[in-house]
Parts: C-alpha cells; sequence; structure tokens
C-alpha cells in the first residue's frame, strides 16, 4: 500500500490495519460451505458476480482512460454469445454464430495467419490501419506508423533537391512540394511536441487503445461506455435472429469499428440490450447490468451519489418482471433477516450459535428447516414464517447462521 | 495478510489448490475456504455491518466461487477473484436492504471494540480513547458512499495493493488512489467533527 496522503488523526491508521472484529467459529463456517458443496456442489453463479461490482462514480472522481476502460470489459462476450447459439443447434443462429465469431476476432487485433490468409484471398483490409506484417517484432500501431512517417518526413530535408538551374522539370517541383510538405509536417509535429503529455503519454495510450480489442481514441470517453453495453448483454438466440441487420448505432461503431464494418448486424445485435426471455438464456446469466463501468462515465453527468438515490445502484441478480430460476442471495439474506429475530430469541441464554438449513419451494414458502440442538424446533418454527418472491426452481437451499441474541 | 497466510502454507499456491479444485479434489478447495474465509468475512463485515449477514456472505462467497471454477481465467490471483464475488454478494445484499441503516446491534466491529485489545504496558486511559476513537471510525466509515467505503476497506483495512484492489473492482489503479484518498480525506474531516482533532497530524495537505 502506498504512503496514504492524508494523514488521520492519532493512531486511526493503526486501528484501521487492525480493526478489532468479533469472529465467528471460522472452523464451523468451513465446515458449513463444504457441508453446503456436497450438497448442491456450486450452485447457481451469475455471470455479474464474476464481473467489476457496479460502484457509482464519486463527484470529481477521475475518468478511466478508455484503454484501461476497454480492456476491463469482457472480451469474449460476442464469442459466448455465438457459443450458445451453436449449442441451440439451429443451423440459421450457427450460421449468425460463426459470424459473430468472426466479428469478434476481427475486432482483436490481426494475427500474422489472418493477415496472411487476408492477403492470399486477395481483398482489401477492412480498416485503415495497415495490416501488420507477418513478423510480430514490426506490428505497429496507427500511432508508431505515424512516428514512422514523420521520422521519414524528418530526413527528408537532409536530402534537398538537386538544384537544375536552367530547366524546370516536373519531378522537381514535386520534389519541391513534396519538400514542404515534409517541412509542415515537422512543424506540425514540434508544435505539437510542445503541448504537456503530447509525446510520450498520449502516443503511449493511444497505442495501448489501438491494442484493446473494440479500442476507442483516446479522450473519446463519451460513446466508450455507450459501447461497452452491447458486449456485456448476452441475449438470447431468439433476439440475436431478429435483431434488424442494418441497425449499427454510433456508439457501437465507437466501440468496436472493425467489428461493425465486418457485420452489420452483430453491432445491431448488441446495440440493443434487452432482457433474455429464453430460460436457456436466464440460466446462463441474469442479465441487469448492462455496463460493467459506469463509475467512469464524466463525472459531471452524475450528482452527488450521497445526495443522490443511488441510480446505477440495481441488484445483479433476479428481475422484476420474470420469476427467475432461482431467488437472489439479496432476496434470501433479506428473508432471513425478517425472520432472524424472532430465531435468536430462541437462543437467548446460549452461547453457541446455531447453523439451520431452510428450503424455500418454487412458491417462495418455506418447505422445511433443518436446525440441530435443543433450541432446533423454535428455530425452525421461527424461519418457517419467512418468505420470498416465487421462483422456477423446484426449491432453493439457503443455510444461515442463527447467534444468540 | 493474504500473502502472510500463504507463507504459511508454501508447499501449494492458491492457484495450485484452484487447478486441483477444479479436478475434483475438494479438499483443496477447502484448503483455500480456511485460507481466505477470515479475509473475506472481515471484508463483508465492514461492508455490511452485519455479523450474521457477513457470515452468510462468506459462506456465500465461496459456494459461489466454488460453481464458477472453470470460470476463472487465472488473469487474475484467485483471491481477488474471490473478493470480487465477495463484494458483488456484499453490495447485492446492501441494495435489496430496504433502508440503509446504521451499525446493527450484531456488529462486529463493535463487538470488537468492546473486548479489550490492550497491549500490556498500555495505560487504560489510551485503551479508552482507541474505543472511542473506533467507535467514531465505525461511524464515519459508515457515512461514506459505497464506492469509496468499498475502496477504503480494501486499501486501508485489508490492506491490498492499489493494483489488487484494481483488479477487484475493475478500475484502474490511478481511480483506487484518488478514492482512497477522498475517503481519507472525508474520514478525517467526519473523525474532527466528532472531537478527535487532528493535533498530532503531520504533513496535512
Amino acid at each position: 500500500m502506498s504512503e496514504p496522503s492524508v494523514k488521520l488523526p492519532q493512531n486511526a491508521d493503526e486501528l484501521l490495519r487492525d480493526f478489532p472484529v468479533a469472529e465467528p467459529d471460522f472452523d464451523a463456517q468451513a465446515k458449513a460451505i463444504e457441508a453446503r458443496l456436497k450438497g448442491s456442489p456450486g450452485g447457481l453463479v451469475f455471470d455479474d458476480l464474476l464481473r467489476a461490482p457496479t460502484l457509482a462514480a464519486e463527484p470529481g472522481e477521475p475518468a478511466a482512460p478508455s484503454s484501461a476502460r476497454a480492456s476491463s470489459l469482457p472480451k469474449s462476450n460476442f464469442a459466448e454469445m455465438a457459443r450458445k447459439s451453436v449449442q441451440k443447434g439451429d443451423n440459421d443462429r450457427a450460421q449468425l454464430a460463426k459470424e459473430l465469431i468472426a466479428a469478434t476476432a476481427s475486432s482483436r487485433r490481426p494475427d500474422a495467419e489472418m493477415v496472411e490468409r487476408v492477403r492470399a484471398a486477395g481483398r482489401p483490409a477492412v480498416t485503415s490501419t495497415p495490416l501488420p506484417s507477418s513478423d510480430a517484432s514490426e506490428r505497429t500501431s496507427g500511432v508508431v506508423a505515424r512516428t514512422a512517417a514523420a521520422a521519414a518526413a524528418a530526413a527528408a530535408p537532409t536530402q534537398p533537391p538537386k538544384a537544375r538551374p536552367t530547366k524546370t522539370h516536373p519531378g522537381t517541383i514535386i520534389g519541391i512540394v513534396g519538400t514542404a510538405l515534409a517541412l509542415a509536417a515537422c512543424l506540425a509535429l514540434f508544435i505539437r511536441s510542445g503541448q504537456p503529455d503530447a509525446p510520450t503519454s498520449a502516443a503511449l495510450a493511444a497505442e495501448k487503445a489501438a491494442d484493446a480489442p473494440g479500442a476507442v481514441a483516446p479522450h473519446t470517453v463519451g460513446p466508450a461506455p455507450a459501447a461497452a453495453k452491447p458486449a456485456d448483454g448476452v441475449m438470447s438466440p431468439d433476439q440475436l435472429a431478429a435483431a434488424p441487420p442494418v441497425a449499427v448505432p454510433e456508439a457501437a461503431k465507437a466501440g468496436g469499428a472493425k467489428a461493425a464494418t465486418a457485420g452489420a448486424p452483430i453491432a445491431g445485435v448488441a446495440a440493443k440490450a434487452a432482457p433474455a426471455p429464453s430460460g436457456a438464456a436466464k440460466q446462463e446469466a441474469v442479465v441487469l447490468e448492462d455496463d460493467p463501468e459506469p463509475q467512469k462515465k464524466p463525472a459531471a453527468a452524475a450528482p452527488k451519489p450521497e445526495a443522490a438515490p443511488e441510480p446505477q445502484l440495481r441488484p445483479a441478480e433476479g428481475s422484476a418482471t420474470d420469476v427467475p430460476l432461482s431467488p437472489s442471495a439479496g432476496a434470501v439474506s433479506t428473508a432471513l433477516s425478517s425472520v432472524r429475530g424472532s430465531a435468536q430469541a430462541c437462543l437467548a441464554g446460549q452461547s453457541d450459535p446455531v447453523t439451520a438449513v431452510v428450503t424455500f419451494g418454487a412458491d417462495g414458502h418455506v418447505l422445511r428447516v433443518s436446525a440441530a440442538g435443543p433450541s432446533g424446533a423454535c428455530i425452525q418454527a421461527a424461519l418457517m414464517k419467512a418468505h420470498i418472491a416465487p421462483f422456477a426452481k423446484e426449491s432453493f437451499s439457503a443455510s444461515t447462521t442463527i447467534r444468540p441474541p | 495478510m493474504v500473502t502472510s497466510a500463504r507463507q504459511h502454507l508454501p508447499e501449494r499456491t492458491d492457484r495450485e489448490l484452484v487447478t486441483a479444485a477444479r479436478e475434483g479434489d475438494a479438499e483443496a478447495f477447502g484448503l483455500l475456504v480456511r485460507r481466505h474465509q477470515k479475509r473475506v468475512y472481515r471484508l463483508a463485515v465492514h461492508l455490511l455491518k452485519s455479523g450474521a449477514e457477513a457470515e452468510d456472505v462468506t459462506q456465500d462467497t465461496f459456494v459461489r466461487a466454488y460453481g464458477a471454477l472453470d470460470r476463472f481465467d487465472g488473469r487474475s490471483e484467485p483471491f481477488t477473484w474471490i473478493y470480487r464475488i465477495c463484494v458483488n454478494l456484499s453490495l447485492n445484499a446492501l441494495r435489496s436492504r430496504k433502508t440503509r441503516r446504521a451499525s446493527s446491534p450484531d456488529d462486529p466491529r463493535i463487538e470488537g471494540l468492546l473486548v479489550d485489545h490492550r497491549p500490556a504496558g498500555a495505560s487504560p486511559a489510551r485503551s479508552s480513547a482507541d474505543k472511542q476513537l473506533g467507535r467514531a471510525l465505525v461511524e464515519a466509515i459508515d457515512e461514506l458512499s459505497d464506492t469509496l467505503r468499498t475502496t477504503l476497506v480494501l486499501v486501508c483495512i485489508d490492506g491490498l495493493s492499489h493494483a489488487e484492489a484494481g483488479e477487484v473492482l475493475g478500475c484502474p489503479e490511478g481511480t483506487i488512489a484518488w478514492r482512497v484518498h477522498e475517503a481519507r480525506k472525508k474520514l478525517r474531516g467526519m473523525l474532527s467533527e466528532r472531537g478527535f482533532n487532528d493535533d498530532d497530524i503531520e504533513g496535512k495537505e
């Protein structure tokens, strides 16, 4: 940890580092975890739990560089969508999936093999960026290429055209014009190099941005979060098939020009982030958060989070309109919290906590509760009153630890 | 520290344990649980302010992690990946609460402050002052936004580096540094309001 710049009074830092926290019986907890894993190995894991937490940006928080934003996005989202479509078995969807995989690949930096294949096919490159050579060490982004051009331009004045006093040859005119252009380019670069941070950090940032898949130019912070949305949305194959083929939003273009040029349907599909209606898609991921990095939006647009009702803070699981396959952890936690007080009352006068396993039925009511110990029956009765919203699965079990009041 | 925890078990790294667990070695995952559950619990406590909920989230974190082992791509350290699941589950639990409540009676931080951790030779007056400061710190931390509190807990309490915290929260180190600075600034202001003046502060801004 780096040395903090803001000093806290007295020994607050020391307290922070070794904050005393009353600890539960970790051994019992580890056994409870192992028991849960044996009972239902793994359980459901929503994609949202594996993504970066959605935290609102603080007022005045510096915007992240676009390269960092692009690199933090899930990079295989198009490909995952495609694989899901392939698994459905429908030929049309499989074809679309192949296109999606191709688009994903094309949105990445082309490798030597791809370059050779494109060259062999005799097709022009789809982007304005020159295709890299087969030697990986010679790969350059646009910025580096421009630098090389500037270097070439800088070298040009050292070889002035030979003077021909008697005859004005067309080549001479071209040479003079070329030299003038080269000098102008040098002058422009020289002026730009006088600006702060321009020559090194900006060029490096641009190069990093060019390296990232679907990267945008530095400082184009506006459309980048919007461009991130489609990449995060996991859609059902039905939606993929139904998406308009020509609707390519500006944001999608900004997020991945190569993907957009490689296949307009892909960008259009991806840009249309909508909840997946099919059960299979729901099982894979519940899509609630489209933008994993909303805090990177310009700070001016975000009000003070403490005062605002935290509009970007949404539950990562479940759906308000659909019956979810399984209840969210938050819903179960809330339901258990509501009856925890009466369950804790059962342990009055005792010192040991009790771990109870509550099984909810599909209608949201508790089917059974297992709790050991002399207060087990009392705890069972208390926890039976818990209730959650209905869900699709047959039953759902959750364990909770009841501690004495 | 996670690092020191690893030093106690040098024979198998977290990555090795994850690999073994993927191949069906339940004992390896159990070892991973025991290695990190304390820190995961402490992280959840500071985010949720409730011991019971923190225990639930800790259990859930490892159960979810086990279910998603195949999706661990190895680009980050296993513990930052587990922390990320814990932070997400904690935030989900916070958001599902109807009201933003203050510290609950079963807040393990408050319970921890009630226990006398006075080192040998420390004066009772110092111990009492520490407890008061601890309580004020808890209140001040709880007044921070979720964003600042989460970052502060990861860096200043849990001891993660800015890079590790950035891995957990999915943002650049610079953003983490800014948030830590901002959180500490606010903490200092709130502690000052509670009478903990920066008499012996050096190198103020």
